[in-house]
């Protein structure tokens, strides 16, 4: 169950020769060929949750909550907002009534750039996965785009 | 830069590495198994309601709880300070930094720079130990990490201050008191008891083996709570995400568990405990031939009754051994 996996060294502990146990640096078999493999490749969450955002069925705080998997009363307590109050937020109708501050709030949460609550990429639904580079200035508000 | 010629180390459990670093760093030679099953570290819990997203299983104690029993029952002094003001508790931090002291704090490993973005995930709970600052980063030892790592001093406010369920309140912790020799043969029955109580005596019904059942109980309703297939993928995967990879030491901290009873075998002369350390090594091999189960469900969307009804089944086995186990531990040592 034990594999050489640079890209996820771990510390299992298991039997050693002289039958005590103890800790070794490695990487797993089950990460490699599924978890990581699984989790670079979940594509169609974000495919799932693009196709509702672009037909106007969720906001784009409900396409973000999607992806990251983050039920309504995690996100309001992160926020600092009440549950209902996220809820409407996740619906198209009411996520015009979202300050650009409170958007602010919701983009820390969701690790993205505020201007990403405005725009998304086609092909992957995340902007900073594919060749825009976004990158962070002294005003919160804006980010260079390359 | 290492400002404080700490040594880092990778380690199964974020916590108890944390914890065992500082000791280390003070004089005080003990393993992170030890400190893991001293502190009763070793739990589970089903866990469904409205503040989740879907239902989840845990299989450690409480954040923070390894910290303070050490702290009770190694006789250490840790400093802890708490401090909502991100602008103060970044002040204490800057201020223990520049006197050299390895200083854990707790963070949303969300904000945690060097993690991979498929990984990122909110939980408040996590544990890392600042060694150094320079210019804008902090140079940090996160025992899940292998080698030290930079975090920029930006992230490293957001994830002092993230809010939500075990918000880090900005809470930092450094030894004040640690004893070079300590007789760890009381600390390590205190330890047994506890977690051996936790997992067969109490009487909650989604906590120990109770909740072992209940997950089982449980596992084939999955299905229908689901949006879709692949949302359902994804927590099946999950599962083997959790046994296996965050931060257990491989299936659930049970191979970490054997190795506490093995060196506990050792200090208190006991071949029963010797013998128990190897039949938790095999519930261990058996914890991972369920997550190596649920992988494959997971990632070729195999979702028929008949592949619940098998998944299902191995966890009440678990169930069983663990419950026969802990038992009989419990017996030993009361």
């Amino acid at each position: 169950m034990l594999v050489d996996y640079e890209g996820h060294q771990m510390t299992v502990y298991v039997e050693k020769e002289n039958g005590t146990y103890g800790p070794t640096n490695t990487g797993s078999y089950l990460v490699k060929n599924y978890i990581d493999d699984f989790w670079k490749n979940r594509n169609y969450i974000i495919k799932d949750a693009l196709k509702q955002l672009l037909n106007n069925e969720i906001s784009p705080v409900g396409f973000y909550m999607l992806i990251l998997n983050m039920a309504p009363a995690e996100v309001a307590s992160r926020v600092g907002i009440g549950t209902s109050q996220v809820k409407k937020h996740m619906k198209p109708d009411h996520f015009g009534k979202v300050t650009v501050g409170l958007a602010q709030k919701y983009a820390d949460i969701f690790g993205i750039p505020v201007a990403n609550i405005f725009q998304v990429s086609t092909e992957t639904g995340i902007i900073n996965q594919n060749s825009i580079q976004q990158e962070k200035t002294k005003n919160p508000f804006i980010v260079t785009v390359k | 830069m290492n400002t404080a010629n700490f040594e880092h180390k990778m380690a199964a459990h974020c916590e108890s590495g944390t914890v065992t670093g500082l000791l280390n760093y003070n004089g005080m030679q003990i393993s992170e198994p030890m400190v893991f099953g001293i502190s009763a570290g070793i739990f589970f819990a089903y866990l469904q309601g409205p503040k989740l997203p879907f239902p989840l299983f845990v299989h450690r104690s409480k954040p923070g709880s390894i910290r303070k029993k050490i702290r009770k029952r190694l006789d250490v002094a840790f400093k802890e300070i708490k401090n909502r003001d991100i602008d103060k508790a970044t002040h204490v931090l800057d201020t223990l930094i520049a006197r050299k002291i390895p200083t854990a704090v707790q963070v949303d490993m969300f904000y945690m720079d060097y993690i991979p973005q498929y990984m990122k995930v909110h939980f408040n709970g996590h544990y890392v130990t600042v060694v150094g600052k320079e210019n804008s980063t902090y140079t940090v030892s996160d025992c899940y990490y292998p080698q030290l790592a930079n975090i920029s001093i930006e992230s490293m406010r957001k994830a002092r201050s993230a809010r939500g369920d075990l918000a880090p309140r900005g809470l930092l912790f450094y030894a004040t008191v640690v004893p070079k020799e300590v007789d760890l043969a009381t600390p390590i029955r205190k330890g047994i008891k506890e977690a051996a109580r936790n997992m067969v005596k109490l009487p909650v019904p989604f906590i120990g083996v109770k909740g072992i059942r209940m997950f089982a109980r449980k596992i084939v309703d999955w299905p229908s709570l689901a949006r879709n297939e692949g949302h359902l993928s994804d927590q099946v995967m999950d599962i083997s995400a959790n046994l296996e990879d965050k931060g257990t030491g491989g299936a659930g901290f049970r191979f970490m568990y054997a190795s506490f009873l093995q060196e506990a075998a050792k200090i208190l002369n006991d071949t029963a405990l010797a013998d128990m350390a190897r039949q938790m090594m095999e519930n261990g091999d058996r914890w991972r031939e369920l997550s190596l189960h649920a992988a494959r469900m997971g990632k070729y969307h195999e979702f028929s009754k008949e592949k619940f009804k098998e998944l299902q089944d191995l966890i009440f086995a678990r169930a069983d051994t663990e419950e026969k186990l802990f038992s009989q531990l419990l017996k030993m040592i009361s």
